[in-house]
């Protein structure tokens, strides 16, 4: 008796979801609101339509099936494909909102010290997977499943391929669950944690790049028709295929699918008993590893270690101390956050592809002022919001700043060489890579493409300052808060499509002008840095007039009562 | 006396009342707990009789926080007993916390909650129907001094009001056992009296309060049971004034404090140097 769940907590649980729910939603503003529902709608459509063609297929092909041993066979293995690529998806899709909106969800760890047994815990966990939205864009295919079923057997077949669905969907379910927060556990080291969402992030780009590379790959190889057809290769994936079709869960909803559809009743119910099998285990794994997380371990996901010191002498030995110790902290902190590796991980990556996907003589053809013109885009496109986001970082501990006797000339100089140091090393990776995968490079390039860089850098250290001290309030981009308002960043952009005109004004004032055309640049330079010095001056001044509504802005909670 | 304790009442899950009328509140036979290397808690062991009102003191970082969790269930012991009203609470945890009312480390608020609103799901998570927990809630935050806040999320209140959340959050069930993790750090005075004298009122009626802290007053103006913890060892238990004595040995009771007491305990170990650049 003690073990259940009494109705009043039920009605309270869902109270409290119901509330957090709502309280999310009256958060932004109805331009974001009309944004949800549009994306709802749109998402609601695709899923429908994926439903509709599952239905289809399953109508299609069950009555392909009929016509032979050696179609059903096939049918069972399109089949198998089918669902285990959709079961894939679901089962991994969890993966990518990874930061979870704590804002949303019913925590664990809050609900631990009332009277709920353990079990009624991993229940409630498992089954708000019900209403993930992930899940939500599963649920149409799966009706269209039994629908297609239905039509091709008559209705004999709704009760086993209801059974289906529901397990095939609590299958993904809980497995998926499991999957986030064994990855969750095992990842408990931040930096561990960090890394590996960096490398997803980095694989989901290059997955997407994967059909190119495909394509490439089969012009290259003209007759991959003829080796596809030899049956020697045909015999190696029987087995495999059998094996993922007697013991996967796919395999057995397969199996499930291709028994109603050929009336084969005893096979039918061995698979789902199998299915069930798979959610029992799923489920006291799930269970086992819940309870590790929340009360053997806890707080192991905060417990944040430090790397040991690999040098020993100050890198930044050349700068008065006070300014080394603020780019310290700042390149600390951009090294720690996920935005700030991404940031700083991204152009190189994309170096790395252009080169993977540019073979041979292509790869000669593209200028190397172009590809650097790109890759200096590329870097101020990414890293912009850092630049003008110079204070949402600090949080509370913007208030050291002010209690200190740090001049406000000292702290932003601080923040903007942290700044320049990062998109610098970023550009020298950048150079680096070029080098290797690519040519050698012209000194003449090698310097118009320095000056370039320094040109933008030094005006968006200018206009990126402006913006952070006049619209403070920080961009989180946690999912849990949408704060800061859109226009700042927007203003940014343009100023940075002028700043990146520079370069190619450069050009062709070189061409006309028959100057050589880093001389142009250098000129351009100069009058960067002339205006900066103007700006810096008026930043500080506009910085010390500002600072508490800056401390306001960056330490208040989320917006949205 | 708050007019508020008369309809304070003991009505719920009456069923599952402890069987044993006289056993310890609380029961801890060599408790341990490891993080790592790191021994957190060790060896612990521990009597808290029905009706006190224990303190359980410690410097930063002692193993206070620690052992609460794992009394209340939320952290599990790497070896040790532990009996709540002669129940094992890792045995049957949903029962036991039926009896408990628990202010943990962060509070666990949900901070998109108002406070009438969180007191209300807190209620209901512990089976009160909805007129009871409606009205025990506005009684508890009129006693907090928090019915004017009643519009404004929790997330937007100080952190002396959402410690007074908790408090209020662990009472609306009428536990018979409380446990309270620093629960008046950050609290007024004018609060933490009402507060005193609510918790000394409940403890005259036989609830037990286990209370955490590492600040000597707060211990020794409200507790007549103590322990001291440092660095996860239990050094001492037992009634306050028996505790003093023990420790000041001969000194003349009255010259000699808690503080005295406690430092003579904890404080020999200053190797520090003086810190003279501190002009
Ligand atoms: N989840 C954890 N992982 C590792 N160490 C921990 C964890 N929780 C507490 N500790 C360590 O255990 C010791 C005792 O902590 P705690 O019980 O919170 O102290 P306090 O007596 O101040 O409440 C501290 O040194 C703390 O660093
Ligand atoms: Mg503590």
């Amino acid at each position: 008796m003690a073990e259940l769940i009494l109705p009043q907590q039920l009605k309270s649980l869902f109270q409290l979801q119901f509330r957090l729910l709502q309280r999310a939603w009256s958060q932004p503003s109805a331009l974001q609101k009309w944004g949800v529902v549009v994306g709802l709608l749109v998402t609601g459509g695709l899923a429908s339509v994926l439903g509709w063609v599952i239905g289809s297929l399953v109508v299609i092909l069950g009555l392909y099936a009929r016509e032979g041993p050696f179609q059903a066979q096939l049918v069972g293995y399109l089949f198998l494909v089918l669902l285990g690529l959709f079961g894939l998806i679901w089962l991994f899709s969890p993966l990518l909102f990874a930061l979870q909106n704590d804002n949303l969800h019913l925590d664990l760890n809050k609900l631990l010290i009332y009277p709920l047994s353990f079990q009624s815990l991993y229940a409630l966990h498992t089954l708000t997977g019900l209403i993930e939205p992930w899940s939500l864009f599963f649920y149409p295919l799966l009706i269209g499943l039994i629908c297609g079923g239905v039509l091709v057997v008559g209705s004999s077949a709704l009760a086993p391929l209801m059974i289906l669905a529901l397990l095939f969907g609590l299958v993904h379910i809980v497995w998926s669950r499991l999957l986030v927060n064994s990855l969750n556990s095992f990842l408990a080291h931040r930096r561990l944690r960090e890394s590996a969402m960096l490398f997803l992030l980095l694989g989901i780009v290059v997955l997407a790049f994967l059909p190119a590379l495909l394509g490439q790959q089969i012009e290259n190889n003209p007759d991959w028709q003829s080796w596809l057809k030899s049956p020697a290769v045909w015999a190696q994936l029987t087995l495999p295929l059998n094996l993922l079709l007697a013991f996967s869960p796919p395999g057995m909803a397969s199996l499930t699918l291709s028994g109603v559809l050929q009336g084969q009743y005893s096979q039918v119910y061995q698979a789902e008993v199998g299915l069930f099998l798979w959610l029992v285990l799923g489920n006291y794994f799930g269970k086992t590893l819940l309870r590790y997380m929340y009360t053997a371990s806890p707080g192991l996901a905060e417990q944040a270690k430090t790397a040991p010191r690999w040098w020993t002498s100050d890198p930044l030995f050349f700068l008065p101390y006070d300014l080394a110790l603020i780019v310290k902290k700042e390149l600390r902190s951009l090294s720690r956050s996920v935005i700030g590796k991404l940031c700083f991980f991204l152009t190189p990556f994309l170096l790395v592809i252009l080169r993977v996907f540019a073979f041979g003589p292509v790869a000669h053809a593209i200028p190397p002022t172009a590809v650097f013109l790109s890759a200096i885009t590329y870097i101020f496109m990414t890293s912009l919001f850092l630049f003008c986001n110079l204070f949402g970082l600090d949080g509370q501990g913007f208030k050291l700043y002010l209690y200190g006797s740090l001049p406000a000339a000292r702290l932003l100089l601080g923040k903007q060489l942290a700044m320049a140091l990062f998109c610098s090393a970023e550009f020298l990776l950048v150079l680096y890579l070029y080098l290797v995968i690519f040519n050698p490079l012209h000194w003449e390039t090698l310097l118009f493409v320095v000056l370039a860089f320094a040109t933008v850098l030094v005006g968006v250290l200018g206009l990126g300052t402006l913006i952070s001290i006049r619209f403070p309030t920080p961009l989180d981009l946690n999912q849990t808060r949408y704060r800061q308002s859109a226009t700042p960043v927007l203003l940014a952009f343009q100023m940075l499509s002028l700043l990146l005109a520079l370069p190619a004004l450069a050009q062709v004032l070189a061409h006309f002008g028959q100057q050589p055309r880093s001389l142009i640049m250098a000129f351009f330079l100069g009058c960067v840095c002339l205006s900066h010095k103007l700006l810096f001056q008026f930043c500080t001044e506009l910085f010390q007039a500002q600072k508490l509504v800056i401390l306001e802005k960056i330490t208040q909670p989320a917006q949205g009562q | 006396m708050p007019c508020y304790l008369p309809c304070y009442t003991r009505a719920m899950f009456n069923s599952d009342d402890p069987t044993s009328a006289n056993a310890p509140a609380i029961e801890i036979q060599g408790l341990c707990r490891n993080f790592g290397e790191f021994e957190a808690v060790r060896e612990l062991t521990l009597s808290v009789p029905q009706g006190a009102f224990f303190g359980f003191l410690g410097p930063n970082g002692a193993g206070k926080s620690t052992t609460l969790k794992m009394l209340t269930g939320l952290l599990q012991p790497d070896k040790g007993q532990i009996q709540i009203l002669g129940e094992d609470i890792w045995q049957t945890p949903a029962k036991v916390k039926r009896w408990i009312g628990v202010v943990p480390e962060n509070m666990s608020l949900f901070e998109r909650l108002t406070a009438p609103e969180y007191l209300e799901f807190v209620a209901g998570m512990y089976g009160l129907d909805a007129s009871t927990a409606r009205s025990r809630s506005q009684e508890l935050l009129d006693l907090m001094q928090l019915s004017a806040k009643s519009e404004t999320l929790l997330a937007d209140f100080s952190h002396g009001m959402k410690k007074k959340t908790a408090l209020a959050a662990a009472l609306i069930h009428s536990p018979r056992i409380l446990f309270l993790d620093e629960p008046f750090e950050g609290v007024d005075p004018v609060s933490a009296r009402t507060l005193r004298e609510l918790l000394q009122s409940l403890t005259a009626r036989n609830v037990t309060v286990f209370l955490t802290s590492h600040i000597l007053e707060t211990v020794e103006k409200f507790c007549n049971y103590l322990g001291i913890i440092h660095k996860g060892q239990l050094l001492t238990q037992g009634p306050l004034q028996e505790v003093l004595h023990r420790i000041n040995g001969s000194m003349p009771l009255g010259t000699a404090s808690l503080e005295d007491a406690f430092i003579r305990l904890i404080g020999h170990e200053r190797e520090h140097s003086d810190l003279s650049w501190l002009s």
